[in-house]
């Protein structure tokens, strides 16, 4: 059985720590990833934003952002009271699962094009929108019962690097004529290859930090697996009752829904909440939820698209 | 491993055999949700005694004390 790439090097991160290889990632490099990676996403969305606007995919995109803020808001209760998780670790995994998994997708269209089933093309743009609301609602998580004041919470919510970055790429992608082509093959061709190298660091990283993970970590496991299957259920049910996707479009957000951020949201937590440990909410979208979904969950959540589009 | 996460993780279990049974003639996949379901519950069940056993002596120790 082959792996996708870019999880390949993540393994080959956590084996390059685990062998106490002499290596250390450049820290200007990682920002320099980070960087690229979430402007990348921005713009892609704004580009789908520009050829499919309309009212329709206003309201759908309203109905998207509700998923991505009620995702983290179920997750984050479960790693309280059944975990005993700290709140800042909580709310950091509850964003992750909040916002979607860009590798999890590619994986989700492949299958849906291998088998021929149709499905809205505009859904790049659901994977930004997805991206944003989780971050915010991770950091109000995390600092809810703190002392800070409202205009530094929103500050944090609304102006952290993560969502400011993908925002502005979002805007550009959207306003820019076509000259943005020629700069595209920066953020489009080369995003697979920044991707493998950004995981490759989260995966020195989680190898780094395994000790807190082996504390919680039947736990960790079992959370990131039942995630997505809630996940699933709410995407599939909102897509098919509310939006009236077709079968492959109620499979795609149901995909989205069940998958875990390994780019935007990592990035944007590493900003806004440092004090979390990354390495659990890594080593739970990365290495339990993303290849449950691409083993398992993506063949269920289409059979779960079926049966309810055909109701 | 507290009792919450042990309830937790036994209802996971739980969950994904019953599920994944269920659904396993329709789906391969199913059958790999069923198996990883049991393989939860196996090692969460052998996990709680491990922790038992790792207690143990520390009970004994006590009980000796007490006795003496």
């Amino acid at each position: 059985m082959s792996l996708d790439a870019v999880v390949l090097f993540f393994i080959f991160g956590v084996i390059i720590k685990l062998a106490k290889v002499d290596f250390t990632f450049p820290r200007g490099l990682s920002q320099s990833l980070m960087l690229i990676l979430l402007l990348a996403i921005g713009l892609k969305g704004g580009i789908a934003l520009k050829s499919h606007a309309n009212l329709e995919l206003v309201l759908q995109g309203l109905a998207v952002v509700m998923i991505g803020v009620i995702i983290p808001l179920i997750a984050f209760p479960i790693l309280r009271y059944f975990g005993e998780i700290d709140k800042t670790n909580a709310a950091s995994i509850a964003a992750h699962y909040g916002s979607v998994s860009v590798g999890t997708f590619a994986v989700a269209i492949a299958v849906l094009e291998s088998q021929n089933i149709a499905y809205e093309s505009y859904f790049p743009l659901f994977v930004v929108l997805l991206e944003i609301p989780a971050i915010a609602v991770g950091i109000w998580l995390a600092q809810k019962q703190g002392q800070q004041r409202i205009s530094e919470l929103m500050h944090e919510m609304f102006l952290n690097a993560g969502v400011v970055l993908m925002l502005g790429g979002l805007v550009i992608g959207f306003s820019a004529n076509e000259s943005i082509d020629q700069i595209m093959p920066l953020f489009k061709n080369l995003f697979s290859g920044v991707l493998a190298l950004f995981l490759l660091e989260m995966g020195l990283i989680a190898a780094s930090r395994a000790k807190e993970l082996q504390q919680n970590g039947l736990f960790v496991i079992a959370f990131a697996m039942l995630m997505p299957l809630l996940g699933a259920t709410l995407g599939a049910t909102v897509g098919t009752a509310l939006l009236g996707l077709s079968t492959g479009g109620v499979a795609l957000l149901a995909v989205l829904a069940a998958s875990a951020s390994y780019i935007a949201v990592p990035a944007a937590m590493r900003v806004a909440l440092p004090q979390a440990n990354h390495s659990l909410s890594i080593a739970s979208s990365l290495g339990v939820t993303f290849p449950f979904n691409v083993l398992i969950g993506i063949p269920l959540y289409l059979l779960l698209a079926q049966s309810l589009t055909t109701l | 491993m507290s009792v919450r996460q042990f309830i937790f993780v036994y209802f996971v279990g739980c969950l994904f055999a019953a599920l994944g049974g269920l659904l396993a003639f329709q789906q391969m996949a199913s059958w790999t949700l069923c198996a990883v379901g049991i393989v939860l519950i196996s090692a969460n069940i052998l996990s709680q005694l491990s922790n038992r056993k790792a207690s143990m002596p520390d009970v004994a120790v006590a009980q000796n004390s007490a006795w003496r």
